[in-house]
């Protein structure tokens, strides 16, 4: 084909060749003619981040699985390939088959990161389709969008042509049915669309209006036309174990961020981290049954020739079979050469026989992740861990053998004080008091905590989706102020986020549909891999939002009343509203709400959950 | 026993590094399920050397790779298994099982063929014209970079074999080298060498490496070969 030898000649002259090459083991190679249905899945980011990305998997074999339709993955090319593409007129190309991107019928992009949206523009630019949703005509590509970030997916409003909101295994099935009979009907776009938003999880921006009060705010959000739904219902998979997951997957030449079989053991959280969007957006918790999860172990480990596994999920500590899996994988792997590697280990949780079963593996170093410094504040954020839990981990960890312990915590959290932000040194302290009570011949040598700092951004369908972000001055100020207390603690070092990096994703967070503006704005200024440091120009941004007459203050910063019309209200993300609002006020008054394995909380899930037993 | 395995390194995944090609090996015999011996230790791995690694960039039609077994297997099911285990990208191509005693390919390697593949240009012409004149010369100096620095050399004894030909969408060179510990003549110096001798300046091309050379009493023989008929 001419354009695969056109790639061909430009992956000679860039860095990195290996991202733009194909032809891995597991790859698909499905007959173009064949299929009905052509779906280029994009990833808006480089190659050996997007790979690493499960989601993708599952939606990647789940399609090419069917007779009828193919599945091909486009990732973000770097700056210099891109740049050298536009020169030479080469137009974004799949990894497969090197064809167009713009040859396919959907062209799907998953939504992880706020700050890779000026990357899903420089891919419809390169694949030379029309940015703006109303600029595309029939034989245009399907733009589709899914993924965490379209729970808000109005900044994205004016670019994609519908949003899939959800889990994905059975949307997008029906997706695909809906384009191939559209296809075959020979229907307009519009056509096409009205389809689409009949299915349960799909919305149709185009499809409904939105206005805004003088001071900004949104005054109301409605459909313009008869037939299409006021609520935009999330998709969920109710049995996990009858749900598809891939029994291959593709081993990738270069290595990438998870180079290892992924073995998703459930989805969802019942902890209530009121900071974390995944564990609301992914409730209700679905585990996948322990025979399941040997034989795909099996099959994976058979097709990819991975050495490692790793067990996936938002809290796979709190994975009902967690010991009898872990067990019986390390039985049956051991002699085959696989090992078992456990991440997200919780610090509340029975440790002792996961680091056991870790242990057998290598000692890298181990991560906790208590948020905040003090207790007051970790109850704020419903953060179940107590002082003593992480003292006594530690402690564990050091007389097993580790040396090296990474503490993640967040600035910046409601109600936080600087106190809270002294508390996380304190909380180093006590890990290194910790690893000085043992005597020094039964220590392993080399103490290193490292601490980092995110700062933290408030998200929609969370309790704190009413809270106002720290202003950069406060947060900067929270890390100098970290950074001091922490030079005092032996074997403490000190890793933070750029607050800019933080306002702009909490900006496009809780952004409304006037952000699609800014968005635009900045990617003609020349943004692009907003999420990567060296290509992040906070200038650009702020020059964006003045250019259109927004402020970034106003999304950041503002806290939102109650009756506040959010711009993500007409999604139902399962959690209620009612809930979250419930959640917010017991944060304020540092109430904790206990795991709701231990009793129903009301999230507004109630119903699914006892679907499930 | 040990199994010679002939590879081809398509030119699509020219680019693989040698460390990305161990691996992807490695996981290929692992897939493959094959009594591969693995080594002691806290990561044990296959059992495995390279000829000679490839760098990015270039092709290979007949890589050569060394597997150890811990059992014998047959070389027509070892090659099916394999098969199987390998991406497109990767075919198979032959096997020869070998004794233990077998010595190693890095050192009974001596050279290696490569063709280097230019768009039809004048500079290329001129270099193919140049060859004879090349070939002729009883020394030819060469400056050599190397990790120490730049060191003047002879390249003519390493140059075994060099020929040109033209067809209407390309202009090949074909070149035999010596490729040895001790001894290593980089097509890249050769190359820019004819076309100083052409007076040009050398152009873009495309590097593949072809096959693999030993050496017996009767002259050159494809390293493949000697392992086995």
């Amino acid at each position: 084909m001419e354009l695969g030898r056109r790639v061909d000649a430009l992956v000679d002259s860039v860095g990195k060749p290996s991202r733009y090459i194909g032809g891995e083991m597991n790859a698909a190679a499905k007959p173009w003619e064949a299929a009905a249905v052509r779906f280029a899945f994009c990833f808006p980011d480089v190659y050996e981040v997007g790979m690493s990305h499960l989601g993708m998997k599952i939606l990647y074999d789940l399609i090419n699985a069917r007779e009828d339709a193919l599945c091909e993955r486009v990732f973000a090319p770097w700056v210099d390939m891109a740049d050298l593409m536009r020169r030479e007129n080469v137009p974004l190309f799949t990894l497969e088959s090197r064809r167009a991107v713009r040859e396919f019928d959907i062209v799907g992009f998953t939504l992880q990161y706020e700050l890779s949206y000026t990357n899903i523009l420089e891919m419809l630019s390169l694949a030379g389709i029309p940015l703006r949703a109303c600029d595309r005509q029939e034989g245009h590509p399907l733009i589709l969008a899914g993924g965490p970030c379209a729970f808000n997916p109005e900044p994205l409003h004016a670019f994609i042509d519908a949003f899939s909101i959800g889990d994905g295994e059975e949307s997008t099935q029906e997706i695909l049915d809906a384009v191939k009979a559209s296809k075959a009907a020979g229907e307009s776009r519009e056509a096409l669309l009205m389809r689409l938003c009949q299915i349960e999880g799909v919305y149709v921006p185009a499809f409904y209006d939105a206005q805004y009060l003088p001071d900004g705010r949104l005054a109301s959000f409605a459909p313009n036309r008869p037939g299409v739904p006021e609520v935009v219902r999330k998709r969920m998979v109710r049995n996990l174990d009858a749900a598809p997951y891939p029994e291959k997957m593709i081993v990738p030449f270069q290595e990438i961020v998870h180079d290892r079989i992924m073995l998703e053991v459930m989805r969802g959280c019942t902890r209530g981290c009121r900071f974390c969007q995944a564990g609301m957006l992914y409730r209700p918790v679905r585990e996948r049954s322990v025979e399941r999860l040997l034989s795909l172990a099996d099959r994976l480990a058979a097709s990819t020739g991975y050495e490692e596994i790793s067990l996936s999920s938002l809290s796979t500590g709190d994975y009902s079979c967690l010991a009898e899996l872990s067990r019986r994988l390390t039985e049956r792997f051991a002699q085959r050469r696989v090992s078992l590697s456990l991440p997200s280990l919780r610090l509340d949780g029975d440790l002792t026989e996961s680091l056991e079963q870790a242990q057998k593996v290598r000692k890298s170093s181990l991560t906790f992740a208590p948020e905040a410094g003090t207790q007051r504040l970790r109850d704020v954020i419903n953060k179940g861990v107590r002082d003593e839990d992480i003292t006594r981990t530690a402690r564990d960890a050091f007389r097993g053998g580790w040396s090296s312990i990474k503490l993640y915590t967040m600035l910046g959290l409601p109600t936080e004080t600087m106190e809270d932000v002294e508390g996380i040194a304190q909380v180093a302290a006590a890990v290194a008091g910790e690893y000085f009570a043992i005597p020094k011949g039964e220590r392993p040598r080399g103490l290193r905590i490292s601490v980092s700092s995110s700062s933290f951004v408030p998200k929609p369908f969370t309790p704190f989706q009413w809270d106002a972000q720290d202003t950069m001055e406060m947060l900067t100020e929270k890390q100098r102020f970290l950074k001091e207390k922490l030079r005092q603690v032996k074997g403490a070092s000190f890793h933070w986020h750029a607050p800019e990096v933080s306002r702009l994703e909490a900006c496009f967070a809780r952004g409304d549909r006037r952000l699609a503006d800014v968005l635009l704005e900045a990617f003609r200024r020349g943004c692009r891999f907003d999420g990567w440091s060296e290509h992040f120009r906070f200038d650009v941004w702020q020059e964006a939002f003045a250019a259109c007459g927004l402020d970034m203050g106003f999304y950041a910063n503002r806290v939102r009343n109650r009756d506040e019309r959010l711009p993500w209200a007409f999604i139902d993300a399962g959690v209620t509203q009612r809930y979250l609002w419930l959640e917010h006020e017991r944060a304020m008054r540092g109430q904790t709400t206990p795991d709701c394995r231990g009793g129903c909380r009301g999230c507004g899930l109630e119903e699914v959950c006892r679907g499930c037993e | 026993m040990r199994m010679i395995v002939a590879f081809e390194k398509t030119e699509r995944v020219r680019h693989i590094g040698h460390l990305d090609m161990q691996r992807a090996m490695q996981r290929a015999l692992r897939r493959s399920g094959l009594p591969v011996r693995y080594s002691q230790g806290f990561n044990p791995h296959a059992v495995l050397s390279f000829a000679s690694p490839l760098p990015v960039g270039v092709g290979g039609a007949e890589e050569l790779m060394d597997v150890a077994l811990e059992s014998d297997v047959g070389e027509a099911a070892f090659a099916e298994a394999l098969t199987a285990a390998l991406p497109p990208s990767l075919p198979l191509r032959a096997v020869r099982a070998v004794d233990d005693r077998f010595p190693a390919l890095m050192a009974q390697l001596r050279t290696a063929e490569y063709e280097a593949v230019f768009l039809p240009c004048e500079e290329a012409r001129a270099m193919a014209r140049a060859v004879p004149a090349l070939l002729g010369r009883q020394s030819i100096p060469a400056v050599r970079r190397t990790k120490s620095g730049e060191k003047p050399c002879d390249i003519r004894p390493m140059l075994h074999a060099l020929a040109a030909g033209e067809t209407p969408s390309e202009i090949r060179f074909t070149l035999r080298v010596s490729l040895t510990e001790r001894e290593t003549l980089k097509p890249d110096l050769l190359l820019s060498t004819l076309a100083t001798q052409a007076g040009v300046a050398l152009p873009a091309y495309r590097l593949r490496r072809l096959r693999l050379y030993g050496e017996t009493d009767h002259g050159p023989k494809g390293l493949l070969e000697m392992c086995g008929p």
